[in-house]
C-alpha cells in the first residue's frame, strides 16, 4: 500500500512482544532442533476480536505462526529444566499443540514480565495470575513445573551454538569471555539486542558451564500424547454435514463400502444416512473416549500404527497421517485411495 | 450393589428392548414409548400390560412394606442389568404373557427365593446376560468403568415398573426392598390409576431437572391389528389397520437397522475414513475445525457455569 507519506509510520506497541526463535522437532523423530532465525513473539487482537498469538522472522519480516487463541485454551510456560537457555512453551490445553520458542533477547530480566504478560492475554485477563508453584528457580521466578514431559529431546549441541552465537544467555551462569563474538552479521543483531554492545562479555561459556547446561537440557523431555481432559472429539472432526460431500466421490465410496454392516446396502446414500445415524455418533464417542483413556495400544497395532503415538485423539490422527505419509514416500505411484490396513481388523 | 461384572450398558430405547424381549424367546410383546398420559394416548395404548419408566438414578422411591407372594419381585444387584431387570419384573408378572420355555423355567426355578436371590439369580443366568451384552456396543475394547468420562455418566439409568397383579396396581422398584401397592385396580382402569402416580413422579424429576422416559409393554400391535381384520369390519376401519399395519412394519424395520448399526464395530470405517481424509490433505482441516470447536463448547461451559453461580441455582 503506498503511503503519501516519505517517512515510515511507526508501528504501533503490541500489548506485548519480545524476541524469540522457534524449536521445531527435525522431521518425525522426538529431537527439538532450535530454528537459528531471529524472531519475535508478539500478541494483538485482530479483525476478528480475537486474540493472536504471533511469531515473525525479523530478517524478512514474514509473520510465519498467526495463532487464534481462546480464553484458558493455551499456555505459556518456562520449560524449568533449562535454565539458561531460556526455553518457553506455548501449550494448548485443548489439543497436543505445542510450540517451543528461546528467548533471544540478551537480558532476561524481562523474560518473567514478557511470559506473565502473554499468559494474560492468553486468557482475557488484566490482573497478573499466579503461575503454578512459587518455587523460585536460578531465575526468581514462579516456574511452571513440566510434570508430564515426556519422549522429546531438545538437540542440545544446536542450541548452545545458537545460544552463544545470539548472545542470549541469562544472568544467572558467570560468563568468562574466551572468545570474541561471532561473525559480524550476528555481532550486529546481537549488539543491538543487549542495546550496549557489550556482548562480549556474554557469549562464551567455559567448559563446564557447557558441561552443566548439557545435562539440564537433557532434562527436556516433551509429551507427545494430548491432555486427556480437552483433546478433540471424533465427533467434531468427522462431521457429517462437511464429510457427506466426500461420500459422493466413488472411489472414498468403494473405499468404504466394505467395513459398512452386511445388511446395508452399498450406496452413497446408505453411506451418509450411516454417518447421520446416532449409532455412529456413538461410536465416534466411544471410540474417542477411549483414544483418550491410553488404553488402545492393542488396537494402534492392529491398524499399523505405532502404539506409542500416544494418547487422545488427536495423536491417533496424527499417526494416521504419519501413516499415510510414510506410505506415500515408499510408494509414490500407488494410488493411496484403497484400504491398506483396515482389513486386519476382525469385523463381526 | 456388586460391580457391574459382565454386564455391559446397553440403550434405552424401544427397538432395542423389542428385539431384546424377542431374543428371550417371548413372543407377541413390544415395547413402545410413552409421550403423553392423555386419555387417547391411553386408549391407544389399551392393550398395554404394564407401563414403566426410567429416569436418573439418585432418587429413591418411599420404602415400601407389604411383601406378597404372588408378585415376583427381584432386588437389582449388577446396576447395567437394571434395563433388563425391569423388563424382567413385568414378562414375570403376566400371567397371560407367554413367556417361553426360557423365561417360565427361570421364573419356575427361582418362584421361591428371596427378592435378593432372585436377583442374584437373574445376574447369573447366561442367557439373561449374553443376550442383553448383544446390545450393548460392540467396542474391540473393554473399557473400565471408571475411564468414563462424566458424560457417559449421565446415561445410567434407573428403572421402576408399574403392573397390575391380582386386582391390585404395583410399584416395582429394583432398589427398593420390595413391592409397593398402590391399591386395588381392575384391567381395565388400571391405567386412569396409574397415571396420577406417574404424573406425580414426573412433576417431582422435573422440578429436580431430572430425565426421565415412559416405555409401555403392550402387545404386539400388527397381532391385534390382523387379529380385527378378521372380525367383520367397515371398509374404513379395514384401510385404516392395513395402513397402521404398514407403519408397523416400517418401525420394525428402522429397529432392525438401528440395532445392527448398534452392533456394529465401525472402527475399521472410522479409520478408513480418516485415512481417505489424510490422503486427501483434509485433515488437518478437519482436525482444526475440531479444535475450534471444543474451545466453543468450553468457553460455552465456562459462561454457562459462571451465570449458574452468580443466580445461586443449584447445578
Amino acid at each position: 500500500m503506498a503511503s503519501l507519506f516519505p517517512a515510515p509510520v511507526p508501528r504501533r506497541k503490541y500489548p506485548v512482544e519480545f524476541k524469540a526463535g522457534k524449536l521445531k522437532r527435525e522431521g518425525t523423530s522426538n529431537l527439538l532442533k532450535a530454528d537459528e532465525r531471529k524472531g519475535l513473539i508478539y500478541m494483538d487482537q485482530g479483525d476478528d476480536q480475537l486474540m493472536h498469538f504471533y511469531w515473525k522472522d525479523r530478517k524478512t519480516g514474514n509473520v510465519e505462526d498467526d495463532l487464534i487463541v481462546f480464553p484458558e485454551e493455551a499456555e505459556f510456560i518456562r520449560v524449568e529444566q533449562c535454565t539458561t537457555g531460556r526455553v518457553c512453551l506455548l501449550n494448548f490445553k485443548s489439543s497436543s499443540q505445542k510450540l517451543f520458542f528461546w528467548m533471544q533477547d540478551a537480558k532476561d530480566d524481562k523474560d518473567e514480565e514478557n511470559i506473565n504478560k502473554v499468559n494474560r492475554l492468553l486468557n482475557g485477563l488484566t490482573e497478573s495470575r499466579q503461575q503454578g508453584t512459587s518455587s523460585t528457580g536460578p531465575l526468581g521466578s514462579p516456574f511452571r513445573a513440566m510434570d508430564d514431559l515426556s519422549g522429546f529431546e531438545v538437540d542440545q549441541e544446536q542450541l548452545l551454538q545458537l545460544l552463544q552465537g545470539h548472545g542470549a544467555f541469562g544472568g544467572s551462569l558467570p560468563i568468562t569471555s574466551t572468545t570474541p563474538a561471532s561473525e559480524p552479521q550476528s555481532a550486529t543483531a546481537a549488539t543491538s539486542e543487549a542495546g550496549t554492545g557489550a556482548q562480549t562479555s556474554e557469549n562464551m561459556l567455559t567448559p563446564e558451564q557447557l558441561g552443566s547446561l548439557r545435562n539440564i537440557l537433557s532434562e527436556i523431555q516433551v509429551p507427545e500424547g494430548g491432555n486427556q481432559q480437552s483433546d478433540v472429539n471424533l465427533i467434531d472432526v468427522l462431521t457429517p454435514s462437511e464429510i457427506s460431500p466426500l461420500l459422493s466421490n466413488p472411489e472414498v465410496a468403494s473405499a468404504l463400502f466394505p467395513h459398512l454392516p452386511n445388511d446395508i446396502n452399498r450406496t452413497p446414500e446408505e453411506l451418509r444416512e450411516v454417518i447421520q445415524s446416532p449409532q455412529f455418533a456413538q461410536a465416534l464417542q466411544s471410540l474417542s473416549i477411549a483414544l483418550q483413556s491410553g488404553q488402545l495400544g492393542p488396537l494402534l497395532t492392529q491398524l499399523g500404527l505405532d502404539p506409542s503415538a500416544g494418547s487422545g485423539v488427536e495423536a491417533f490422527l496424527r499417526a494416521i497421517q504419519n501413516q499415510v505419509s510414510r506410505q506415500r514416500r515408499n510408494n509414490p505411484e500407488e494410488d493411496n485411495t484403497d484400504d491398506q490396513s483396515g482389513d486386519r481388523m476382525e469385523e463381526d | 450393589m456388586s460391580y457391574a461384572g459382565d454386564w455391559c450398558l446397553i440403550e434405552s430405547d424401544p427397538g432395542v428392548f423389542t428385539e431384546l424381549i424377542k431374543k428371550f424367546n417371548v413372543s407377541g410383546i413390544q415395547v413402545e414409548e410413552v409421550w403423553s398420559l392423555d386419555a387417547q394416548t391411553l386408549e391407544e395404548l389399551k392393550h398395554v400390560f404394564q407401563a414403566w419408566q426410567f429416569y436418573n438414578s439418585g432418587s429413591h422411591p418411599d420404602a415400601d412394606l407389604s411383601i406378597d407372594d404372588s408378585v415376583y419381585f427381584a432386588k437389582q444387584v449388577v446396576n447395567n442389568a437394571c434395563a433388563t431387570q425391569a423388563i424382567l419384573s413385568i414378562l414375570l408378572n403376566c400371567p397371560s404373557i407367554d413367556l417361553g420355555p426360557d423365561l417360565q423355567q427361570f421364573k419356575d426355578f427361582t418362584r421361591e427365593f428371596e427378592p435378593s436371590d432372585k436377583g442374584l439369580a437373574m445376574t447369573n443366568s447366561d442367557l439373561l446376560r449374553s443376550v442383553h451384552n448383544s446390545f450393548s456396543r460392540s467396542d474391540p475394547f473393554i473399557m473400565d468403568p471408571s475411564e468414563l468420562s462424566s458424560n457417559e455418566k449421565e446415561d445410567i439409568f434407573h428403572f421402576i415398573s408399574y403392573v397390575p397383579i391380582h386386582g391390585a396396581l404395583y410399584e416395582l422398584d429394583g432398589l427398593s426392598n420390595g413391592p409397593v401397592n398402590l391399591g386395588p385396580c381392575t384391567d381395565d382402569d388400571w391405567l386412569e390409576k396409574v397415571r396420577p402416580v406417574i404424573q406425580e413422579r414426573m412433576a417431582r424429576y422435573a422440578s429436580a431437572e431430572i430425565r426421565f422416559n415412559l416405555l409401555a409393554l403392550i402387545k404386539n400391535r400388527e397381532d391385534v391389528y390382523k387379529k380385527r381384520l378378521e372380525s367383520d369390519i367397515s371398509f374404513e376401519e379395514r384401510e385404516e389397520l392395513l395402513h397402521k399395519i404398514e407403519l408397523e412394519n416400517i418401525k420394525f424395520k428402522r429397529y432392525e437397522r438401528e440395532n445392527s448399526l448398534r452392533k456394529h464395530n465401525f472402527i475399521p470405517f472410522i479409520y478408513n475414513i480418516i485415512r481417505i481424509l489424510a490422503e486427501r490433505g483434509e485433515l488437518d482441516a478437519r482436525i482444526e475445525h475440531a479444535k475450534k470447536e471444543m474451545a466453543k463448547r468450553k468457553k460455552e461451559r465456562a459462561e454457562k457455569k459462571k451465570n449458574a453461580e452468580a443466580s445461586g441455582s443449584k447445578n
